[in-house]
């Protein structure tokens, strides 16, 4: 096709349409800074099946924020998710979403000339970051966004009890919201639709019991990975909502060990209240592009660049 | 598909082209006009897959997004209709002049249905194909915002940063300028009879006379897939039956 094209009036980056990986199958949004200030690249992970402008485009403001402070990043949907063709392959899906990175990584080192990489991601795109990043010495930076970080038995053996904490919480903190009350008393709330569930919130509310600790015979997998990222050279910095599981699966699991050796300035965790799991008001995309922006400009931002 | 960024002097729309596949080519052009905001997000995987299928069939299919919307530049609270319907004007003209179809469709849910009306009166445009098309913009208004209300009761936000509820819908801002826009939305059902063509796909059928051959209507079956939900199936499945209809009847036009 024969598309007439103009330059766009004056900007602080280029956003350009890629399309890499095997066959050309992936597409992406390239943001590059019009003047460099890292010599870090930064690529943003789909959240969940949402494709690459993120919820509520929050990751299309993130990459802007990123490029007007000099740095290049690369938002892509992975293979079968939003403007990219579905992969035939034998492989693993998450080994396939590694492949998938690494194209990502490759396609800005040849084109760019960059070679480090901050990886960000939001729910599952908060595993597959933090994952990725856990065995690449390419990843320079991870920011994991409400990742669960659970597979399998060990998945399965604590989940109910989060979504179970999670809903406690909510109740708690709505107790004195009139109209919550009402939507849960005209039977407009999920909770309604499981009987056990409500006696136990109400159990919950009046004896201001905290959920059950979980039994642990053994140190759970997960500390192993989170102790593995610890003792690598990538600085980490997870953000947990207050109205994600991932806050109670944080609770439940890691709290304890995070205190005891958050000692090193390059493992940050940061807890959002009164945010949702997505980010969905407009104040807490805010105040997630200001922690992402002043996180990246403490640690990756070179100014004589 | 061939991907890049229509540009202007001021703004560059993202823009998916799937070329009719090799054997098959029916000249005729479809151009995809997303919804608005939240519902934007729940289509997009169906317009992807709505576009790969119609180009399969032999048809040239056309999927932008609007200024301030998805990948194209402008910030989200500068969205507005009339800046979407310069966007399609400009889409439009460039599609023309690049393929130069024999006939163009538009195609759009909800939003994208209005749009698709409101531009098919200014321009030269084949025929609609409308999945429940917005055609009264305060009741449209008033459903996002009882969706949005209903979810903030059971959302860990304190509703105290919201400001004027007018202003965010789902996360999605709205200027002064779009509010008015929509409230002022009206658009006559009887407006659908002088097209060449149309397909509507909605709960009820509009006021129009069942003896006109132009105007084809099916009861839409996997009502409000548009809708936001927690439900992980439904977050993953798609309206086939609906986009069999579509294109059946494009096979037929």
């Amino acid at each position: 096709m024969k598309w007439m094209l103009y330059a766009i009036g004056s900007k602080m980056y280029n956003e350009t349409v890629i399309v890499f990986g095997d066959n050309n199958q992936l597409n992406g949004i390239l943001t590059a800074p019009d003047i460099y200030k890292s010599d870090a690249a930064v690529l943003l992970l789909n959240s969940g099946s949402l494709h690459r402008v993120g919820p509520q485009r929050l990751y299309v403001n993130i990459a802007r924020d990123l490029g007007l402070a000099g740095f290049l990043s690369l938002r892509f949907d992975f293979s079968g998710l939003g403007e990219s063709f579905a992969i035939e392959t034998n492989l693993p899906f998450k080994e396939q979403l590694k492949h998938e990175i690494s194209w990502a990584m490759s396609y800005i080192s040849s084109h760019k000339n960059i070679h480090k990489f901050i990886i960000i991601g939001i729910c599952s795109g908060a595993e597959t970051a933090f994952h990725f990043a856990l065995n690449n010495p390419s990843i320079v930076g991870c920011i994991p966004i409400n990742g669960i970080y659970l597979e399998g038995d060990e998945y399965v053996s604590v989940i109910d009890n989060a979504l179970e904490r999670t809903k406690v919480r909510y109740y708690k903190k709505n107790a004195l919201n009139l109209s919550r009350w009402i939507k849960l008393l005209t039977g407009k709330s999920k909770v309604l639709s499981n009987r056990k569930l409500l006696v136990s919130k109400f159990k919950h509310l009046l004896t201001n019991q905290t959920s059950k600790v979980i039994e642990q015979k053994s140190e759970p997998q997960i500390l192993n990975r989170h102790r593995q990222a610890y003792n690598s050279k990538t600085k980490l910095f997870y953000i947990i909502c207050e109205g994600s599981v991932a806050f109670d699966l944080f609770e439940l699991l890691l709290k304890d060990w995070f205190k005891k050796e958050n000692t090193s300035d390059h493992f940050k965790i940061k807890i959002l209240a009164d945010t949702d799991h997505l980010f969905t008001l407009s104040y807490s995309q805010s105040i997630l592009r200001h922690e992402i922006l002043d996180w990246m400009a403490l640690y990756f931002y070179h100014d004589s660049e | 598909m061939e991907c890049f960024f229509t540009c202007t002097t001021k703004k560059q729309l993202y823009t998916a082209y799937h070329p009719p596949s090799d054997n098959v080519d029916k000249n005729i052009g479809i151009i995809m006009c997303y919804p608005f905001g939240q519902e934007y997000m729940r289509c997009h995987k169906f317009y992807f897959k709505l576009a790969v299928k119609l180009a399969k069939n032999g048809f040239h299919v056309l999927r932008f997004d609007y200024t301030s919307s998805g990948d194209s530049s402008g910030q989200s609270e500068d969205f507005t209709l009339s800046e979407c319907l310069d966007d399609l004007h400009q889409i439009e003209k460039d599609f023309r002049s690049a393929i130069n179809p024999e006939k163009i469709f538009l195609f759009g849910v909800r939003f994208g249905g209005a749009v698709s009306i409101l531009f098919s009166k200014q321009a030269d445009i084949n025929g609609l194909i409308l999945i429940s098309p917005v055609c009264k913009g305060n009741a449209h208004l008033a459903e996002m915002k009882e969706r949005y209300s209903n979810w903030l009761k059971g959302a860990f936000v304190n509703t105290k940063f919201l400001g004027k509820t007018d202003s965010e819908i789902s996360g999605y801002p709205m200027s002064g300028d779009f509010l008015k826009e929509i409230r002022q939305l009206d658009i006559d059902c009887a407006d659908y009879y002088r097209y060449n063509k149309c397909l509507i796909i909605d709960k009820t059928s509009p006021a129009f006379d069942s003896n006109s051959a132009n105007v084809k209507f099916y009861e839409i079956m996997n009502d409000k897939f548009w809708v936001k939900t927690e439900d992980e199936e439904q977050k993953k499945s798609l309206p086939n039956y609906e986009m069999d209809v579509i294109c059946n009847w494009l096979e037929n036009v």
